[in-house]
């Protein structure tokens, strides 16, 4: 080469395919490794800041925090250090009287703000009262999709005022889509 | 002295070939050296993660009894506790840092413990637990336990 002439050099032509051949497969298996690398794992997948179960035992055991008043047909005023899950007995009890949902709207706002500090910023929530035929009584907070990775459940099997049972649930969701 | 114009030829044309052959031997070994690290680095936040599960679950059954069993813990016995030793104790000589706060009916942070080196973690474990407690306007507040261990 280096005197002017040209040559076809087959065996030096080869040794560059070989090269790119190897060149390629490296690449390849870097692939692999770095994707294999780069998943996240098992224990970082998404799971939420709080444990729902914990979250809903301490929800329904705190205090209201702010004195409520309702028009229950007659005036009915919630004191603030009632616990929570003795509100919701009595609210439960009036929505299965017939009680239009709006008669609560002070309170679920009370619990909807409880929960909302509870969880902090990165988390939504959505408490659902369901009674014995699984039917929705009442709903709080932000629509959650049931079937959605980053949703975590947990419930609690209550009794209102009146002895009859229902349940609560809580569902959390971290704010990735 | 003589000139190998072949053997020049050769080294030249063979430059090509060494170039791929490296290329692909410092790609598959910055690969495994990263893969390698960064499978480490989880691991050591795995095992983190779990000491300051263990320190939390601790923390917040001391806080939970402070008062005997059955009865609600007051935020007054929960600050008068000296968490120090125990997590000390529990975090193996490693770093933390101990906060609690009250999440409802109002945020505040309640105290504050922190023990090591103050210079930036490569790992870091972190749990959480939430309890009731008494305040002292006769509320039950909400109290979060946040464990951070490196």
């Amino acid at each position: 080469m280096l005197s002017g002439k040209l040559r076809a050099d087959r065996q030096g032509q080869l040794a560059t395919l070989d090269a790119i051949v190897f060149f390629s497969a490296a690449i390849l298996v870097s692939s692999v490794l770095l994707s294999y690398g780069l998943e996240t794992p098992q224990s970082a997948e998404i799971r939420p800041t709080r444990d729902p179960a914990n979250l809903l035992e301490v929800f329904l055991r705190a205090s209201v925090g702010a004195d409520i008043i309702l028009d229950l047909g007659e005036r009915t005023v919630i004191r603030s250090n009632e616990q929570i899950g003795e509100c919701l007995n009595i609210e439960v009890r009036g929505l299965f009287e017939g009680l239009p949902v709006k008669a609560f709207l002070p309170l679920n706002q009370q619990f909807s703000d409880a929960l909302e500090r509870l969880c902090g910023l990165s988390l939504q929530h959505r408490l659902v009262v369901l009674d014995q035929t699984s039917e929705e009584v009442l709903a709080i907070g932000m629509d959650i999709d049931g079937d959605a990775k980053n949703a975590f459940a947990s419930s609690m099997d209550m009794r209102d005022v009146d002895g009859t049972d229902y349940l609560v649930m809580l569902v959390i969701s971290t704010c990735v889509s | 002295m003589r000139a190998d114009r072949s053997g020049v030829a050769g080294f030249f044309e063979d430059l090509p070939v060494l170039m791929f052959v490296l290329s692909g031997v410092v790609a598959l070994v910055l690969t495994s050296v990263f893969v390698s690290e960064r499978m480490t680095a989880d691991r050591m936040d795995e095992q983190l993660d779990v000491v300051a599960k263990r320190i939390v679950d601790s923390v917040a059954s001391e806080m939970l009894f402070s008062c005997g069993p059955d009865v609600l813990p007051t935020v007054a016995s929960i600050c008068a506790f000296n968490y120090s030793d125990m997590v000390s104790q529990l975090s193996d000589g490693r770093s933390f840092a101990l906060s609690v706060f009250s999440l409802h009916p109002s945020f505040g942070c309640m105290f504050n413990i922190s023990c090591g080196e103050s210079s930036a973690p490569q790992s870091t474990g972190y749990a959480s637990e939430l309890l009731n407690a008494l305040g002292d306007n006769g509320l039950i507040v909400v109290l979060e336990v946040r464990v951070v261990v490196w």
